[in-house]
């Protein structure tokens, strides 16, 4: 990966688990095949505080901007585990 | 190889509450001091608290920091130390007030006071009746709290490293640590920050598990680089786990959901919460329903394919008064588990939380180690947060109570900072180079490192054997599989490869240096916990009996004391619990119930 791409990656990383969850499984899915535009529109993204960066991608505010309340959109539609199955193991199923 | 070099009088690893309250403390009294952080610091994970912070300002109704003491040493199962405790629920209205006037939006009462709300465990007259003592910003606590402090820092020329990454403790033959070496993600670049002391608050490490609420940032950095530094690592047994984490992800389903009528179920549907707590049901403390948890799933009665989580049902609840209360909670379930609750019940598993262990200090924030039997500061370095262990949360962590570690911790850790460079060091000591070395060897291995193992793989399997061996229930003989477990783990950390090496903002090579760190936090708890033989506050041992002499198989004769593990020889020591408060009487050991 390039420098400026390697970065958005690392800034993916926020002190909420659950904009890790949602920034890398969009970044890791699309990432490589953004256009130089696209690119800047998700690093704008990332500027966001993480708690008005969550309020967009859970819904409860919307971006005045079309452009980047559409990549809100798909954010939130590339679900990092919606339908996989859950597996969690626990030891043991006696005693 | 030159390393460049760069002088300040101190370096704080770690912007979060604890770093950025200790660097008020420093910057304003004068001193050259750089934060360092991994991300922006209003990204650091105490973002993510929203509950509260404690304090007992009796603003809503009569309080006393002398029953939040009592509730602090109950709740953490008499493991914490009791002059510490004293000193964390003493200041509380001091470095609230101060938050206060950094900034801080609290909540507030008609008459313009901090608004108080009730939490779980706080009580007043020493366990009687529930009392409001948490305060909070709506639930931005922690994001205001950052944002309040981070201005505060900025005003006082407070020199921030964003987004660079502490490696090792540079510790001298004397046993003095004199700064840190650190990697410029933007550049790539090795560096050495020298300093006359050093403070780390580099958060938790609730990443060791596999199922986790903690963000991916929380590695345990500090507790790895003290490790490695010859530093034993405290109670890293004690961990807490939420009881309501989506299964698979981890996200945090707040409390407020079962207060607001939430029912946990099994597989065939019962309410088994009625069987463990008839009274306080699913509203139960954390433990409690925890454990009920675990029980249900061992015992057969889990749900899924693999049995392995139950349910969260909020079916019953009026789909407006969903919307309406808990419209964060609906979200969250439909992208973290794929059901939308208004239809179908949330899959929901016991999920490691917060970290109760950490790097041994003492009330005034000095990393201590015990020479010949009496702990000793550790010269130059000190210690705040969730990374430290001073220890007021002992076997148990009350809510709303690290926010209030977080602000005391980082303010007397400060203080003494601040005592030590102006009274014990005139110059900067000398580098020591063999510890630079270190940093420079492991940066060397990473890079010419062929037929290794993958991070990622090598990470999900430290996880998953945390995951299996290390939950809230333990036993004998998984906790001695996980032991040698996690030793064929640390084996493949050393030969770890990175395919991409290139050097600027490489999250490959990032992740790989976490992992150094993960590794450590994850034999200290495995090998504390296959040593301690009892419960204790957040686990219960499988083979440790309820009898009235252990009542919930805790054993106080024999385990009423700290657990230090150490690096060098994975090998552990005990050290007694301090039972005498500063001023008033020990608040004498009692059977844990609520
Ligand atoms: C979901 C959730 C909700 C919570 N709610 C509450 C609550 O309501 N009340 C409460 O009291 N507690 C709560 N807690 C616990 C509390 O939030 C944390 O214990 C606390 O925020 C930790 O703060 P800290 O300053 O120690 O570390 P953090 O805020 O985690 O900060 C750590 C800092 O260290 C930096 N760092 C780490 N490693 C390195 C390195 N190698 N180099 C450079 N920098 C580094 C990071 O970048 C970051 O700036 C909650 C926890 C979770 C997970």
């Amino acid at each position: 990966m390039d420098a400026a791409l390697n970065r958005l990656r690392w800034q993916c990383r926020r002190g909420m688990l659950e904009l890790d969850l949602l920034l890398t499984a969009y970044f890791d899915a699309r990432g490589a095949s953004w256009s130089l535009a696209e690119r800047e529109q998700f690093a704008r993204l990332l500027d966001y505080d993480d708690t008005e960066l969550w309020a967009l991608l859970n819904g409860q505010t919307q971006s005045g901007d079309v452009g980047e309340q559409g990549l809100v959109e798909r954010v939130r539609a590339q679900s990092p585990v919606r339908g996989s199955e859950v597996s969690i193991s626990y030891p043991r199923g006696t005693s | 190889m030159n390393i460049p070099v760069r002088k300040y009088d101190a370096v704080i690893v770690g912007a979060g509450g604890a770093g950025l309250r200790a660097a008020i403390q420093l910057s304003e009294s004068g001193l050259s001091t750089a934060v360092l952080t991994k991300v922006f610091p209003t990204r650091s994970h105490t973002v993510a608290a929203q509950g509260g912070v404690a304090a007992s300002l009796g603003n809503s109704e009569e309080d006393h920091w002398h029953w939040h003491m009592y509730d602090t040493v109950k709740g953490s199962d008499w493991l914490g130390d009791q002059d510490a405790i004293e000193f964390m629920c003493r200041r509380a209205n001091e470095v609230v007030v101060e938050l206060e006037h950094y900034g801080m939006p609290f909540d507030r009462t008609d008459e313009g006071k901090i608004y108080q709300r009730p939490f779980g465990g706080h009580m007043s007259h020493f366990g009687e009746k529930p009392v409001r003592r948490s305060c909070a910003a709506a639930d931005r606590t922690g994001h205001a709290m950052l944002h309040a402090m981070y201005q505060r820092n900025v005003r006082a020329n407070t020199q921030f490293l964003v987004e660079w990454m502490a490696l090792d403790l540079l510790r001298d033959r004397d046993g003095r640590v004199v700064g840190v070496t650190a990697m410029e993600m933007e550049s790539g670049e090795l560096f050495v920050l020298h300093a006359k002391a050093v403070l780390l608050a580099t958060g938790g490490a609730g990443r060791v598990f596999y199922s986790s609420t903690n963000a991916f940032i929380n590695t345990g950095d500090g507790l790895g680089m003290a490790a490695r530094a010859g530093i034993p690592l405290e109670d890293m047994e004690f961990w807490q786990f939420h009881p309501t984490g989506v299964a698979g992800a981890g996200v945090l389903i707040t409390e407020g959901v079962r207060g607001e009528g939430g029912i946990l179920r099994n597989a065939s549907g019962e309410r088994f919460m009625e069987r463990y707590a008839p009274n306080a049901k699913d509203l139960a403390s954390r433990d409690v329903v925890s454990r009920a948890m675990v029980t249900e799933i061992k015992e057969g009665r889990g749900c899924g394919t693999n049995k392995d989580y139950v349910l969260l049902d909020i079916t019953h609840l009026d789909p407006k008064t969903i919307m309406m209360r808990l419209p964060g909670i609906r979200e969250i379930s439909i992208q973290f588990a794929g059901v939308d609750p208004i239809k179908d019940p949330i899959p929901v598993v016991p999920t490691a939380h917060y970290m109760m262990g950490g790097i041994p200090t003492n009330f005034r924030g000095e990393v201590v180690m015990p020479v010949n039997g009496v702990d000793q500061p550790v010269p130059g370095l000190y210690a705040a947060g969730e990374c430290a262990c001073a220890s007021v949360h002992g076997a148990n962590r009350l809510g709303t109570n690290s926010l209030l570690d977080l602000l005391v911790f980082g303010k007397s850790s400060g203080e003494s900072t601040v005592e030590y460079i102006r009274k014990e060091v005139r110059a900067h000591p000398d580098l020591p180079h063999e510890a630079i070395e270190l940093s420079r060897a492991r940066l060397a291995r990473l890079d010419a490192q062929r037929d290794g193992a993958r991070v990622h793989d090598v990470r999900e399997k430290l996880q998953r054997t945390m995951q299996d061996h290390c939950g809230v229930f333990r036993f004998a003989d998984m906790l001695k599989q996980g032991v040698s477990k996690i030793l064929d783990v640390e084996k493949d950390v050393a030969s770890t490869e990175i395919s991409d090496k290139s050097r600027v903002f490489n999250t490959a090579r990032l992740e790989a240096l976490e992992l150094d760190n993960l590794v450590e936090v994850a034999k200290a708890s495995l090998v504390s916990a296959d040593g301690r033989k009892e419960s204790r506050g957040a686990h219960v041992r499988d083979d440790a009996v309820d009898s009235p002499q252990c009542p919930n198989g805790r054993n106080d004769a024999e385990w009423l004391k700290h657990s230090l593990w150490y690096r060098d020889g994975n090998r552990l020591e005990y050290k007694p619990v301090q039972l005498q408060p500063l001023s008033v009487d020990t608040i004498e050991l009692k059977k844990r119930a609520y």
